[in-house]
């Protein structure tokens, strides 16, 4: 059932020691190796302890800057320069384990394990004849604090957005999900980059069969490095040539909650925000959080007009260019009459002047988004209002086009998916071209086959365009329409199939 | 073919645009005037009976499409040919709706296009649908549906709305008399009712056997519903004179529709959305013989055969008539007697009797 | 995989190849379409030709913000052809672009078309051409000639042809005299044999000449066209008119008014005014002893508007009074407008259809002298007339 991807297997870039090699019992070459695989960094503290009354010889060994060096200095040192310890303790190990204040201490005897522990944030302590050495988890990174999401805003509702901490992060979904049931399942993606990245899941409401795929088509790839999610995205898509995102991302953690209980999973990483929700599907993406946090029947509105914004920046362009050139008997006498004066001095074709005008606003959209904000007002004004009257004026475009392409592109931001919205503008352009050819009968046959296409997606088995396609009527409930609360009784496709009733929801005694 | 299931929700949307298809368009029993609802409640009740004959031929085999269990009642060698005879049938009839629908863009919306340029359009979705697959296929044919319902609905409100219908327009009842009616009724039932053959090819990909039967004869009772109405509401609104005359009646209807001078001329919304149904139909027809192609000749690479039956089917569309009038006459007065009749109800029923009486003679053979 | 996209990179090419090739012919930009809002159609029997007359917008004119040149918003000329579409032809000689019909509010039927040449030869084109409505309005022009009565512009709607369809929907709801009647409505009335078509009919009054120009919309003193009249055909001939109080008859026999205003005498000088509404008839017609019998039964209800008596109406015998009289004028209107076309022998009212839906075997008898039984039909008429309200004051005016 699963679409199989198969991933390029990636040379792994070299790894500079051998990395089975076993520590030595001597304690200075183990820190010179040490030493001598890292580069010797400006940023790696050796602290070697070579206590007067004790026979033992400790190395510390840490990267300043992603550990906790005060803690390190606190915790570590400390008690090892003022603990004497029986020098002829055969169990050293066990006695530091019961001098050192750190939470999470292992013991590891590979030069990979120890390397790989100290470039994620971690502590070594080396010790004198031993052959193992200990591995104290110290890690603490500075990280932005929580502020206000930047892309997906809402009215009403929580106002805390991830960050690029993992941990804090999932301490935010934690923090509102306080169920025994919450599973976080950790993984280590990228050859160099060696990221963190954790799978989340509620464990009876999820269907255990995703939760695996999604486990499987992780660990299967194989590449450098992931910078953004959006890598992982790519990679764990189920199909690589569509417009449309398959994969949800989110910087909000109530959107993050609100699908988990769906019986979807959520994929975090360090050092970004956005966090991934897989299954997703179509009428997914029209939903945004604060559908819930209104009534029921603003809800519903505002997600019909969501709908429509969608097939508004879709279809406006190439509709307008089609009823004018091959369907004027469509156009209201009137209008028609109209449209026909303030063409009549136009030198571009209209399918040629819608083009021009759909370009120029994609230019000014991108110059907007890397503008610096100083002189970012200056061009919304120009580009906007003055840009379009004066083409208007001086005979280039008519003020009708341009009015189809403003509406056009505002809509096009309407929808809470930003993926969406950019795959709207895509394919704008290509139903664009083909009713300037063939008028609405060719608007039809491509929205067709955009339609086949979308029905033949699958996020993760799940069909992309349920609930509407398979028609489940059982689901329709939070489609088009947003339900009163109480009535939101069944989980949608993703969730496991024997715990499809929300819990909480059903009336007592009704 | 990978034994992808459909749900009967699927199939009940598949059947009921496939029924509606052309028929809704060029218009039903038009020699029978302003009886011809009392042809097509016949042909409704007609279709249903046909249809349990195909359920009832699909429960004795329950996994095969119909050239497989021709082979199986009339022998390997006659049962192959027949098969072929259907698949033939089956590409034949798909470039004849191909036809009718290229003539009604050209004639009423596109009147300086070729109808090679439009064809081409068309195939082009046909051949991707079935590229993709029966299961996308049917899906798409539930989003459709909804569609063509909703279209469906504004066309009876806004032509109640608009006030153009007269209900005298449909008496004075019986006026010439039963004959006209029954010489449109074998037309009335092999189009559209018997063209429900081709789903012989499709149920085996039902997913619960059961359903077949009751999702059938809603299907077929619906949707001949639906098009009793469409033939009342157009005699009604254009009288029955000119609703004989038209080549697309429904369209000479809903041109009348003039609701403040706003809501007019609406009749090229009314020709784009019967391109939906037109493109199901196509379909459904090359699906079957595509899948009939592979039964018989066991192919291994499928979807290498899309694109010659695609082109066979376009090209013939193209040079089958030279005009929309012969090919009008050539489907009421030709296509029903020596094609229809013989394929749809005839061998069906033969097969059946064959059957049957097999069962009788060697209840080992299931 | 890799046959796929080999597959996927012809298909790619076919379609590219068939675009670029076959090239899109529908494609018309709207600075090469002129759009013909309304048509007028006659008839020169010395030629033997038909004269059609297109008026067709004139686009910088009609900008919404109003930067027209000082031209007229609509531009008229004529071509001649032995059919429609002949004409239609012929007029590419004289105007630069490709006319589309699809807007067309009006067509006018010039009256000698209607009289020497018939109807029936005129509208197969209207119904068989895709792009040509059938839901348009028609007119004919009494005494008058097409292209001028389609060069007089009017100050209110400024495309003639608009104003034209104003007026007779206008008069139509508030009146009842005149019926707008559409090319459908004339083609079933051809076809069906128990049934005639009825056209109304316009004229000019004032000076053409000044009519045609801009200074029409200028003065206060202006040559403007008027509803003259309801034309009677038979067979497709012109054969009479119908004027005044009378085409009331054909209105309300045919359920197409529902309001109407009524004039009766309430003493021998005076009269009263009274606003029918709520107007419903019922037609039937029966054969017995080859003469053909038709009763009409029309209910109504009246408001008092104008009252020029001071008979005190709050008495029950005066309203009852006013009622018989209101009953009384009523029929008679109702009656003088079937006499009229009795005389013209002319069914224009459908009674023959009425037969044929009813009494099919007499109908099938006596369809061939259907209209030569109508003109000899007796023919009663019944009104049942209530006034429900008497305005704004309850008694009369005292003078």
């Amino acid at each position: 059932m699963w679409k199989k991807v198969s991933l390029k297997q990636h040379k792994s870039s070299g790894n500079t020691s051998s990395s089975d090699d076993l520590l030595t019992k001597n304690l200075i070459e183990n820190v010179g190796q040490i030493k001598e695989d890292l580069g010797d960094c400006s940023d790696l503290n050796v602290r070697m302890i070579k206590h007067k009354e004790n026979p033992f010889a400790f190395a510390v060994i840490h990267i300043d800057g992603i550990s906790n060096t005060p803690k390190i200095d606190e915790h570590v040192i400390e008690p090892l320069l003022t603990n004497k310890f029986d020098p002829a303790s055969r169990t050293i190990k066990d006695e530091l384990q019961q001098v050192i204040a750190v939470t999470n201490i292992k013991e590891k005897n590979t030069f990979k394990d120890i390397l790989s522990a100290i470039v994620s944030g971690g502590t070594v302590i080396l010790i004198d004849n031993d052959p193992s050495a200990l591995i104290l988890s110290t890690r603490e990174i500075e990280s932005r604090s929580i502020v206000e999401p930047t892309t997906q805003t809402v009215i009403r509702g929580p106002k805390d957005s991830f960050t690029e901490n993992l941990r804090t992060n999932t301490s935010l979904v934690r923090s509102r999900i306080q169920s025994p049931n919450l599973r976080l399942d950790s993984m280590i993606i990228g050859e160099v980059t060696q990221t963190q990245v954790e799978i989340m899941y509620i464990k009876d409401i999820a269907d255990e069969s995703i939760v695996k795929e999604v486990k499987n088509r992780l660990q299967k790839i194989k590449i450098d490095g992931i910078i953004e999610s959006a890598y992982i995205e790519g990679f764990i898509q189920d199909e690589m040539q569509t417009p449309f995102p398959t994969v949800q991302n989110t910087e909000r953690p109530d959107a993050v909650v609100g699908n988990l209980l769906e019986g979807r999973v959520a994929i975090f990483m360090t050092g970004t925000p956005y966090v991934l929700i897989v299954p997703v599907t179509f009428t997914q993406l029209f939903q945004s959080p604060e559908d819930y946090y209104q009534n029921q029947y603003i809800g519903s509105v505002l997600r019909i007009l969501r709908l429509g914004a969608f097939f508004l920046a879709l279809y406006a362009p190439a509709v307008y260019v089609a009823m004018i050139t091959h369907h004027q008997a469509l156009v209201p006498t009137v209008l028609l009459v109209s449209i026909a004066a303030q063409r009549e001095a136009i030198p571009f074709p209209a399918i040629v002047e819608a083009f021009i005008m759909e370009i120029t606003f994609e230019v000014l959209r991108e110059a907007g988004i890397r503008m610096p904000r100083a002189v970012g007002s200056a061009l919304s004004i120009v580009g906007a209002l003055i840009l379009g009257q004066a083409a208007v004026d001086a005979g280039f475009v008519s003020a009708a086009m341009v009015i189809i392409v403003s509406v056009t592109a505002i809509a096009s931001f309407a929808l809470p998916n930003y993926n969406l919205g950019i795959a709207a503008r895509s394919l704008r352009f290509l139903l664009l071209i083909v009713a300037s050819y063939a008028g609405l009968y060719g608007v039809l046959a491509a929205s067709l086959i955009i339609g086949m296409h979308m029905c033949s997606l699958r996020s993760f088995g799940v069909p992309y365009l349920s609930p509407i396609a398979p028609f489940k009527l059982k689901e329709q409930k939070d489609v088009l329409f947003r339900f009163a609360l109480p009535n939101l009784i069944n989980r949608p496709t993703p969730a496991n199939k024997k715990n499809r009733v929300r819990i909480g929801n059903r009336n007592e005694g009704e | 073919m990978e034994q992808v299931k459909v749900n009967g929700f699927q199939f009940f949307s598949v059947i009921f645009l496939f029924e509606l298809g052309s028929a809704i368009l060029v218009g039903m029993a038009g020699e029978a005037r302003q009886d011809s609802w009392i042809t097509i409640l016949f042909g409704i009740a007609s279709g249903c009976v046909l249809y349990l004959i195909f359920t009832k031929l699909y429960t004795m085999y329950p996994a095969l499409p119909l050239t497989s269990y021709l082979q199986k009642i009339l022998g390997r060698y006659l049962g192959w040919l027949f098969g072929l005879m259907y698949v033939t049938y089956f590409m034949y009839i798909a470039s004849r709706v191909l036809r009718d629908f290229e003539e009604l863009l050209v004639i009423a919306a596109y009147r300086s296009e070729t109808l090679l340029t439009l064809g081409i359009i068309m195939m082009v979705c046909v051949m991707y649908a079935i590229f993709k697959g029966i299961e996308v296929f049917f899906r798409i044919s539930e989003l459709c549906l909804f569609i063509i319902v909703f279209m469906l609905l504004f066309i009876i409100l806004f032509e109640m709305a608009s006030g153009i219908i007269k209900l005298q327009h449909l008496r004075p009842i019986l006026e010439h008399g039963w004959r006209p009616l029954v010489s449109s009724y074998p037309t009335t039932l092999t189009f559209p009712f018997g063209e429900m053959i081709t789903f012989t090819m499709l149920l085996p990909f039902l997913n619960k056997q059961e359903k077949a039967k009751k999702v059938g004869i809603l299907a077929i009772v619906l949707s001949g519903l639906c098009l009793l109405l469409f033939t009342l509401l157009n005699i009604a609104i254009t009288g029955a004179d000119i609703a004989s005359r038209s080549a697309f009646p429904i369209l000479t209807a809903v041109s009348y529709i003039n609701i403040a001078e706003f809501v007019q001329r609406l009749d090229t919304v009314v020709i784009i959305s019967m391109v939906i149904l037109g493109f199901v139909k196509i379909t459904v027809f090359l699906f079957c013989a595509f899948i009939g192609t592979i039964d018989l000749f066991k192919i291994k690479h499928q979807k290498n055969l899309i694109y010659p039956m695609g082109i066979i089917v376009l090209v013939s569309s193209v040079i089958m008539a030279p005009n929309y009038i012969a090919h009008i006459n050539e489907g009421l007065k030709i296509v029903p007697y020596y094609l229809h009749i013989p394929m749809q109800i005839v061998i069906p029923i033969l097969l059946l009797v064959i059957a049957l009486i097999k069962r009788k003679l060697k209840p080992a053979y299931a | 995989m890799r046959e796929n996209r080999v597959r996927t990179k012809i298909s790619f090419l076919i379609i590219f190849l068939f675009v670029v090739l076959s090239g899109c012919s529908n494609y018309t930009e709207l600075n090469e379409i002129a759009i013909v809002l309304g048509i007028g159609i006659d008839y020169i029997p010395e030629k033997d030709v038909y004269e059609v007359t297109y008026q067709v917008v004139n686009p910088s004119e009609n900008a919404a913000r109003g930067t027209g040149s000082g031209g007229t918003p609509v531009i008229n000329y004529k071509s001649r052809g032995k059919t429609i579409s002949e004409a239609a032809g012929n007029s590419t000689n004289i105007f630069p672009r490709k006319n589309i019909y699809s807007h067309i509010q009006l067509v006018l039927i010039g009256e000698q078309l209607a009289k020497k040449e018939s109807l029936n030869f005129i509208f197969d084109v209207f119904e068989r051409d895709a792009g040509v409505r059938v839901n348009v309005p028609v007119l004919i022009t009494r005494n008058a000639d097409i292209k001028t009565t389609m060069d007089i512009l009017s100050s209110i709607d400024k495309i003639p042809v608009r104003s034209l369809v104003g007026k007779v929907m206008n008069a139509s709801d508030l009146l009842g005299e005149h019926g707008e009647i559409k090319i459908y409505d004339i083609i079933e009335n051809l076809t069906n044999e128990g049934s005639e078509p009825t056209i109304s009919g316009i004229s000019i009054r004032g000076n053409s000449k000044t009519g045609a120009s801009k200074k029409n919309i200028e003065s206060m003193n202006k040559t403007f066209i008027f509803l003259n009249g309801i034309a009677v055909f038979n067979k497709g001939k012109l054969v009479g008119w119908i004027d005044g109080k009378k085409t009331k008859s054909l209105q309300i026999i045919k359920n197409k008014i529902r309001t109407s205003s009524l004039r009766i005498h309430c003493d021998q000088k005076r009269y009263n005014n009274l606003l029918v509404n709520h107007l419903k008839s019922k037609s039937k017609v029966d054969l017995q002893n080859s003469q053909a019998v038709i009763t009409i039964q029309v209910n109504a209800f009246g408001n008092l508007t104008e009252l020029l008596c001071n008979k005190d109406i709050s008495k029950r015998e005066v309203i009852k009074e006013y009622q018989r009289k209101g009953e009384q004028e009523l029929e008679k209107e109702i009656k003088d407008g079937i006499i009229v076309a009795q005389k013209l022998e002319s069914d224009v009212f459908g009674f023959g259809e009425i037969l044929r839906n009813t009494h099919q075997k007499k109908w099938r008898k006596s369809k061939q002298q259907w209209n030569k039984l109508f003109s000899q039909a007796k023919v009663n008429v019944k009104v049942n007339l209530t006034i429900e309200g008497t305005g704004m004051r309850i008694k009369p005016y005292p003078y």
